[in-house]
């Protein structure tokens, strides 16, 4: 004795018909529903282009590690007391900043892993040096929250540059790193550009001889 | 079978608390690598595997002189006179840590006096080199601190003298003069 297969109801109708419905167009369509909802609130759009800020002189970038308050541009023509003489052909560009490391361990002003790396004027390579105003020292150790005045030295062709051109000067800001596969501690590496000043060129001043 | 059942769940039990003890009693990333601290008192010789020093006088002042140099600051300068000789070696034996730690914050001694600070100075076996160790730091930061003295930039795995110092006991002087470096006095 078999029971008659009874006439499907409409909700089994239903079932029946998506369980034949491809799981690829399934998942399709919901995707594609994702997208739709995302652009009715602009999500297709183009991101706005993040316009670099620019830092006055006088007014203070804050770093991740560092807070720099770029100051003036400044052509010599030598430092022969400081022991930085250009080469033939060559003056020097000093680019002053107010410097103050905002991390709790001192902070290096070495090329390639301190604070050299964070100010580099459009075009120019890593500074010749990157001393002390108060008394010269080279590559000075910054330390905790104590703002120092630093002088970053470039060579550049004479002529390039004159009293009242404008130089323009990127920022750079770094990442945190802490410890690693062979590497220990904390520090701050790969510079990003973050921000851009601009300067005007002064001409040294006999006087104080910078 | 029951009594098994119970012994075998004991056993876990204990097997996993020996695995938390060791765990968290076991030197973490850094620390199987940390530097062996000497703690000592200022006026006393402290003395670890290749350094020993002695810690004379701090004080405190906003502008400092050596013979050659004046030392100006947008913070305040913490003088520190010591004595400083190698042990066993002299090979690459310098004073290079000189560290004044001060709450969560690390300050390292000032290169700025260049000749006139012990501080890089290569050390003797048996002779001190007596001379002042001069710290940057910002005038608010003056409290309790922990001198930490070693061979080498990195001192990590070998000795760390540390001696405590109280800052916010010293009176503060506008300015302080520091004796030169001195080799061979105690």
């Amino acid at each position: 004795m078999t029971v008659p297969a009874a006439k499907p109801t409409r909700r089994e109708a239903a079932r029946a018909l998506f369980d034949r419905l491809p799981t690829k167009w399934v998942v399709t369509a919901a995707a594609g529903l994702a997208v739709l909802s995302t652009a009715a609130f602009g999500g297709l759009e183009d991101a706005p282009a993040q316009e670099l800020p620019q830092v006055l002189p006088g007014d203070t970038h804050h770093g991740a590690q560092l807070d720099i308050t770029p100051e003036r541009a400044i052509l010599v023509d030598s430092l022969t007391e400081e022991g930085y003489e250009p080469d033939p052909g060559y003056v020097l560009l000093v680019i002053t900043a107010e410097v103050t490391n905002t991390w709790n361990t001192p902070a290096t002003t070495l090329n390639g892993v301190g604070a050299a790396d964070n100010l580099r004027p459009v075009e120019l390579d890593e500074p010749l040096a990157v001393v002390l105003l108060a008394d010269g020292t080279p590559t000075p150790q910054l330390q905790p929250r104590v703002p120092v005045e630093l002088g970053y030295i470039w060579q550049v062709p004479v002529g390039s540059l004159e009293a009242g051109d404008p130089v323009r000067v990127d920022i750079y800001d770094k990442v945190y790193r802490a410890d690693g596969f062979v590497t220990y501690g904390e520090r701050f590496q790969e510079p990003f550009l973050s921000a851009f000043t601009e300067l005007t060129v002064d001409l040294a001043e006999p006087a104080d001889g910078r | 079978m029951n009594l098994r059942h119970v012994a075998n769940g004991a056993l876990l039990a204990v097997i996993l608390a020996v695995a938390a003890v060791v765990q968290h009693t076991s030197p973490g990333d850094g620390g199987w690598q940390q530097p062996i601290e000497v703690t000592g008192t200022v006026g006393d010789r402290v003395e670890g595997r290749n350094i020993a020093a002695t810690v004379w006088s701090a004080q405190v002042a906003r502008e400092v002189q050596t013979s050659d140099w004046t030392g100006q600051t947008t913070g305040i300068w913490v003088v520190v006179d010591v004595s400083a000789e190698a042990v066993v070696d002299e090979f690459a034996a310098r004073l290079g840590t000189a560290q004044l730690v001060i709450g969560d914050e690390t300050f390292s001694a000032s290169e700025r006096p260049d000749l006139d600070t012990v501080y890089r100075n290569s050390l003797s076996v048996g002779i001190p080199t007596r001379g002042p160790l001069f710290f940057e730091i910002p005038t608010d930061a003056l409290g309790k601190a922990r001198l930490q003295l070693g061979i080498d930039s990195d001192p990590r795995l070998d000795s760390l003298l540390v001696i405590p110092l109280d800052l916010s006991q010293l009176e503060v002087r506008d300015s302080a003069t520091a004796n030169d470096v001195q080799w061979g006095a105690e």
